[in-house]
């Protein structure tokens, strides 16, 4: 039993490493996808929106707030229109994302005393173009009418505190806690790595096998894998895990510093939360494997569920907010379980309690899927010797 | 097809490859059953286009009148759910790593008597930005909620008097800001996100299939009889070979547009019959992705993983989750070689912004493009299909 388990844990690596195919997906691609993933949301943080300014007032204060405006990080003005109608024909064709209009009498109005009113248009085609261009208008306004604020009231004796108080007694602070800067980057890229450990696996195992049912069927030599069902589903198990175990460190290790993600816990407490995370997928993969026919069917299947997982770990979307038959397929697969204990451990700082609950549920998927692979591997071995 | 054996051409083609779809079951999965899955799985998951009833805590160290009516106006926003008191941040914050609530709000001691004796009082919102949506989502309800108590309050607190005189006030703002949402009024990203991820899943089996529709020739040794039936020609052999798979495509696109416009609830401002048109040069432009590939890979297998790594990554580089113009200069290079960065270009300029049809134009042409260069290849994959070198690599 147990040479058996060493002979077909050997057959495994052996037929991963003399692979190119195999080795391109469940080595090249897990280090080539860790560098690529990350490249659109390098810069984390979206700054230096272009903007249109439309000026009817052309005033010293009018050219002081479009000052202030371009000197904002989030906002770049890019143009200044004479009316409205072609800075907006500038945002349709993409050019800008936003217009700020500054009304005719601007300055006037403000050294009278009165109140006056500016216009920001901002393109809500996309979510972090209009909350960036929005926030740094709204600063910038802000920033300019607390100026003109502080003076009145010096001016007139009063005490601006109290008038501040009065105007809004109950205020909210909002503290950020654990992506403080609300990096676009640390929000997908630490998910997507874990889901790129699943999928790779995937991929990995259905070309292994596909490759040994097209060798046993052109008569190929391949190594036998000896012992029943069970050995045999080790043997590939211990093989595979083994080998992202190596992946594991290297994403927390070097990716992470790499990109400078933040790692609120140690990489021994990763390995063990998701050892039951690569196991379930190990044996997910070993599941799904026997419904492939050639070496290529499985990439197709996978490419495709990949971006299926990614919509419904929970992370992108509120497991609050999805349908209970959508979040009932969701709970079959390793990768929400992982990303959801996963993020918390790693991003979070959570501790092996916070995540017990996860960790939990992928061992029940491991033997879930042991018992589904399991019958696979005895039905087929029923099958091939019928026909054999 | 009994009676087509002696006949070549593009039609002997065509027959063949539907005579190979109906052997392997694996292309009308690709073709029809995956992606129409796809859009229904799409269609429910954001079927609920704004999240609801997101849970949160509360830590009240308050417990006054004031603390109470606001925990009940949090609840009472359709965003949040108070889902758990916690009796202190230490209990909030455990309930946060454990997963249970997205934020929680905390309310000091004191905070209705100051706030009565004329101070400010504040409270936070400690947000998980982690979960950067939901965190969003859940940190503009509570600033919005509290701004709403807070006006309440002042109303009250000037009618008790001992408040500053109306003259002051008026000092407050000098300079305000009036915003104005342009195309998205109702501030739903979902319904344009969601109508994008469908293309998106379109492409990835348009470039799979047709490589592998045109890579197993090589593969399974075929090449050389598929050239016969074509009579020698490689034109009739390929586009008779792409035909096929582009009108079972064309068909799965003009269903999705189908879908998206009742079903998710975009506008459709602009022209349809540019929408079509794009989606139909969409499919085209894939399939010359495709020959590129096949040319460039020989090897099915890698034919594939090339393919999967340009159709699987392109939604991150598209620019609609993380825009284009934050991207590093490599990532929008990347982006520009994806025909579907273009089309969804075209889509948001022919739904949501309305746009005159003669901006689209150059996506239709850039994507026209793509086809254009990927089909010039077609002459020589004529050498790969006689000669055996090229053949049967896995």
């Amino acid at each position: 039993m147990i040479r058996h388990l060493f002979c077909n844990i050997f057959a495994e690596l052996n037929a991963i490493f003399r692979d190119p195919g195999v080795l391109i997906i469940m080595v090249g691609a897990v280090v080539f996808y860790s560098f690529v993933y990350p490249l659109p949301y390098s810069s984390e943080v979206l700054k230096q929106v272009p903007l249109s300014i439309v000026d009817y007032d052309r005033s010293a204060l009018s050219r002081q707030l479009v000052r202030m405006t371009d000197a904002s990080e989030l906002l770049r003005v890019v143009s200044r229109d004479p009316d409205m109608e072609q800075a907006r024909r500038k945002i349709q064709s993409g050019r800008s994302s936003g217009i700020l209009v500054i009304p005719d009498g601007f300055e006037k109005e403000v050294l009278q005393g009165r109140k006056t009113t500016v216009s920001a248009y901002v393109d809500a085609t996309y979510f972090l173009v209009y909350r960036q261009a929005m926030t740094g208008l709204v600063t910038t306004v802000r920033t300019l009418s607390a100026g003109i604020e502080v003076s009145r009231f010096k001016a007139g004796g009063w005490s601006h505190e109290k008038a501040l108080t009065d105007r809004s007694p109950l205020n909210l602070i909002s503290r950020s806690l654990f992506n403080s800067h609300m990096g676009y980057a640390t929000y997908i890229v630490p998910a997507v790595l874990l889901l790129l450990l699943q999928q790779t696996m995937l991929i990995g195992i259905g070309m292994l096998s596909g490759t040994r049912r097209e060798h046993l069927q052109e008569k190929k030599a391949v190594i036998p894998l000896q012992g029943g069902p069970l050995v045999r589903i080790l043997g590939q198990t211990i093989a595979c895990m083994a080998l992202y175990l190596v992946h594991i460190y290297f994403f927390y290790a070097v990716v992470y510093q790499i990109w400078d993600f933040p790692l609120r816990t140690g990489i021994l407490e990763m390995f063990v939360f998701l050892l039951p995370f690569l196991l379930s997928v190990v044996l997910m993969g070993q599941f799904l494997a026997t419904f492939f026919k050639s070496r290529e069917s499985s990439i197709i299947m996978i490419v495709w569920s990949s971006m299926i997982a990614v919509l419904i770990s929970g992370f992108s979307w509120p497991v609050e907010t999805m349908p209970h038959w959508i979040r009932a397929i969701s709970m079959l697969l390793p990768s929400t379980w992982g990303i959801s204990g996963g993020l918390r451990m790693a991003q979070m700082g959570a501790s092996f309690n916070h995540v017990m609950n996860e960790w939990l549920c992928m061992w029940g998927l491991s033997l879930f899927y042991l018992v589904l692979a399991w019958i696979c591997t005895r039905f087929m071995a029923g099958v091939s010797e019928k026909n054999g | 097809m009994p009676g087509n054996e002696g006949r070549t051409g593009f039609l002997a083609v065509f027959a063949r490859e539907i005579l190979h779809i109906r052997q392997h079951a694996r292309y009308p999965l690709a073709m029809f059953v995956f992606p129409l899955l796809s859009f229904i799985l799409i269609w429910g998951l954001f079927s609920e286009p704004y999240p609801r009833e997101l849970p949160v805590a509360v830590v009240d160290l308050d417990h006054s009148k004031l603390s109470r009516s606001l925990i009940r106006a949090v609840d009472a926003s359709p965003v949040i759910r108070v889902a758990f008191q916690a009796a202190d941040p230490v209990e909030a914050k455990n309930l946060m790593l454990e997963g249970a609530i997205y934020a929680w709000l905390h309310i000091p001691k004191s905070l209705e008597k100051d706030i009565l004796e004329g101070k400010s009082g504040d409270v936070t919102g400690f947000t998980n930005t982690q979960m950067l949506l939901p965190g969003s989502i859940v940190s503009t309800s509570l600033q919005a909620t509290v701004s709403t108590i807070s006006a309440g309050l002042n109303i009250r607190s000037r009618m008790q008097g001992g408040a500053m005189q109306e003259e002051a006030m008026n000092l407050l703002d000098p300079v305000r800001i009036d915003r104005h949402v342009l195309f998205n009024p109702q501030l739903n990203y979902m319904y344009f996100l969601s109508a994008a991820l469908c293309p998106t899943f379109l492409q990835i089996f348009v470039l799979m299939v047709t490589v592998m529709a045109l890579g197993s020739e090589f593969k399974n040794r075929t090449a050389e009889q598929w050239l016969k039936t074509a009579g020698g020609s490689v034109w009739w052999a390929i586009t008779g070979k792409l035909a096929v798979y582009f009108l079972c495509f064309s068909l799965v696109g003009l269903i999705m547009l189908a879908v998206i416009f009742p079903g998710f609830g975009l506008p459709l401002r602009g022209s349809g019959a540019v929408l079509m048109a794009g989606t139909l040069i969409l499919i085209l432009a894939y399939m010359a992705c495709a020959l590129v590939l096949v040319y460039l890979f020989p090897s099915l297998r890698m034919a594939l993983s090339a393919a999967s790594f340009f159709s699987g990554t392109a939604f991150a580089f598209v620019g609609i989750t993380f825009p284009l113009e934050g991207m590093p200069a490599l990532g929008k290079a990347w982006s520009n070689l994806l025909p579907l960065t273009h089309y969804l270009h075209l889509f948001q300029e022919q739904t949501l912004r309305q746009a005159p049809i003669s901006l689209s134009v150059p996506d239709l042409l850039i994507m026209l493009g793509f086809v254009g260069a990927g089909y010039c290849l077609i002459p020589l994959f004529k050498r790969h299909m006689i000669d055996s070198r090229y053949w049967g690599k896995a």
